[in-house]
């Protein structure tokens, strides 16, 4: 136990160490470890100094944090890793790494990131009154069900209905807000849920609602359980009992239906009775006649004049989409933040360098290295948000898509900021940063005389001269080339 | 025409409550961190920085303790902090600002440095 102390005590020390710059470590260590022995030594209950060794040693990082900002060239060993092009190229490879990683490990966002085909049946179509993007807009009044439930043509027949209602749910002690889809028995076997027998007889004989959980509601509610079927829970007032869990393709339906609950005859008849009742259609469609590849909504008519016309899209067309959404997304928000950021460069990032007498070759090396940190942003931008807006997220699916958009659009701005900034700093010859920077002159009154900043590349390819006012005469950052004469006056 | 202005600047470095209980305890004669920190009662992450700040501010001057010195006490060397005599001054203007620093620790139960 105590040689386990000594070990945790020396690695706290230690990991502290890595803050202090690396000439002043050794004896930085020295000290601390040092002490620690006098601390171990005194440390006892009644004793009246009452820090453990461990309180101690982690008293070591706000130590170690002050001697890292004392220090003389900070700032230098703490942006040492990009200073180089090379390390600079590596760190953006290993943060795209870690984030894709990152996704990938997480199941639901794994889905997001790299889409399965849609594994449900082909043959289900959702019935609305207009084609939209949006699924909302798919919603159909109770009164168009009453018209197209005893349908029956080559291209459609048994049209079903289910409403989404808001609704509390109690599990123990614990209560919160879901969405239940009602429908009649019926509609399930269209969806082909498969139901528990003994559950089902269970809900029967206790006069319970059965109900099918979606995955999501699984993994919320009940994170830890293989088995709920046959659990019981009460639904907006109502008990009722798990008779399954509905299949993956369940999440595609029209909705965000988190529980599916099958109502009584009574109660589905008085649903769509109401005109004010609103919910989705879904029918099976007949393959042979419509083509199975076709997914491009089609229309239907009642035969009884254009009135009754009514648009089918098929299930798979609407995973199709929801599985490209947060591409799509991320796709328009970077185009929204291209759109918008020249305003902003202009504003933020001040002048940059002319090099338009400089060699072709410069600039061509200068575009590339910037292509490929800008190419190396890109799956940050497009895993960090999504993992952001997934995060403990529970809400519609519309706003994880607008947080996922709104995180997208910023860090596009901030990253692309961030890229051509870092280029303005280095070096247009070795793309290393411009170091040892000197303040030159003194503001002038009648701004004849210059004054500005002056940095050096350190392998003494030339100096960049940053105006503090631009000037007719000095509006951009200049670049001073160096010839090879000067090179032994330089570290390298 | 220009003009200067030389005006000699008094700097007496005005410490905090923490900074003056710990350069009271150094100048009392608890030399060494693990000490100050037990006559004081602050957590070490106050103690060294501050010790370092006061080093840097010319307050306190450190030596390590000789080799031979802790090999015959069978111990680790010690470092040790002694005022200045900036700090020595600083001390005694700090003390009229918080007086009640003067019964921080009594002198019978320093150990032998």
């Amino acid at each position: 136990m105590h040689s386990m102390n000594s070990a945790l005590h020396r690695a706290i020390l230690r990991i502290a160490g890595y803050i202090v710059p690396a000439e002043q470590r050794k004896e930085w260590l020295e000290e601390w470890e040092l002490e620690l022995w006098y601390v171990r030594r005194c440390f006892y209950p009644g004793r009246r100094f009452r820090e453990t060794p461990t309180g101690f040693c982690i008293g070591a990082f706000p130590d170690a944090l002050w001697k890292r900002s004392h220090a003389e060239r900070t700032s230098i060993q703490l942006t040492s890793p990009i200073r180089s092009p090379r390390g600079c190229i590596a760190l953006l490879l290993v943060l795209a790494i870690a984030t894709m990683l990152t996704g990938l490990v997480c199941p639901q966002i794994r889905e997001e990131m790299v889409p399965s085909g849609y594994r449900g049946p082909h043959d289900l179509a959702i019935l609305s009154l207009s084609t939209s993007s949006d699924d909302t807009q798919l919603a159909t009044a109770g009164e168009q069900y009453e018209r197209w439930r005893d349908h029956s043509s080559a291209t459609l027949a048994d049209a079903r209905f289910y409403e989404p209602t808001a609704s509390s749910l109690i599990i123990g002690s614990g209560q919160s807000n879901l969405i239940v889809g009602w429908a009649s028995e019926d509609l399930f076997e269209l969806l082909r849920f498969a139901a528990d027998p003994p559950a089902m007889n269970f809900a029967r004989q206790t006069r319970a609602v059965p109900i099918f959980l979606t995955q999501r509601a699984k993994q919320r509610y009940f994170p830890l359980d293989s088995i709920v079927t046959g659990r019981t829970l009460e639904i907006g007032g109502r008990k009722a009992v798990i008779v399954g869990t509905a299949p993956d393709y369940a999440a595609d339906l029209p909705g965000e239906i988190d529980v599916w609950a099958i109502d009584d005859a009574r109660g589905m008849a008085s649903r769509e009775s109401r005109h004010f009742a609103y919910g989705y259609l879904i029918a099976r469609l007949d393959l042979k006649s419509t083509g199975e590849q076709s997914e491009a909504p089609l229309t239907a008519s009642t035969g009884e004049g254009s009135a009754d016309t009514i648009y089918v899209t098929q299930l798979s067309f609407i995973a199709r989409r929801h599985r490209m959404q947060p591409l799509v997304t991320f796709l328009h928000a970077v185009v929204l933040a291209c759109v918008v950021l020249p305003f902003i460069l202009s504003i933020f990032l001040g002048p940059s360098a002319d090099l338009k007498n400089s060699d072709r070759r410069v600039r061509l090396r200068q575009g590339l290295f910037l292509t490929l940190k800008m190419t190396l942003l890109l799956p940050p931008l497009f895993c960090g948000p999504l993992i952001l807006s997934r995060l403990g997220s529970f809400g519609s699916r519309e706003s994880v898509y607008a947080l996922q958009s709104f995180l997208t659009f910023t860090s596009a701005i901030v990253g692309a900021h961030w890229c051509l900034w870092d280029q303005v700093r280095r070096c247009p010859r070795c793309l290393r940063i411009l170091a040892r920077p000197a303040h030159v002159g003194e503001p002038s009154r009648s701004f004849l005389s210059w004054s500005g900043m002056e940095l050096m590349c350190l392998g003494g390819h030339g100096l960049l001269h940053v105006p503090d006012f631009r000037t007719s005469w000095f509006s951009h950052n200049r670049w001073l080339a160096l010839d090879s004469s000067w090179r032994a006056l330089f570290q390298e | 025409m220009l003009h200067s202005y030389n005006v000699p600047m008094v700097t007496e470095a005005k410490l905090s409550h923490t900074a003056t209980m710990i350069l009271q305890a150094v100048n009392l004669g608890y030399m060494y961190g693990f000490s100050v920190m037990e006559v004081t009662g602050l957590p070490s992450g106050t103690v060294y920085p501050a010790l370092r700040r006061l080093e840097r501010d010319d307050l306190v001057v450190s030596r390590l303790e000789r080799q031979s010195v802790a090999d015959t006490e069978q111990r680790p060397p010690r470092k040790y902090y002694k005022l200045t005599a900036n700090g020595k001054a600083t001390l005694e203007s700090a003390r009229k600002r918080y007086p009640l620093l003067s019964k921080l620790a009594p002198s019978d139960e320093l150990e032998h440095a």
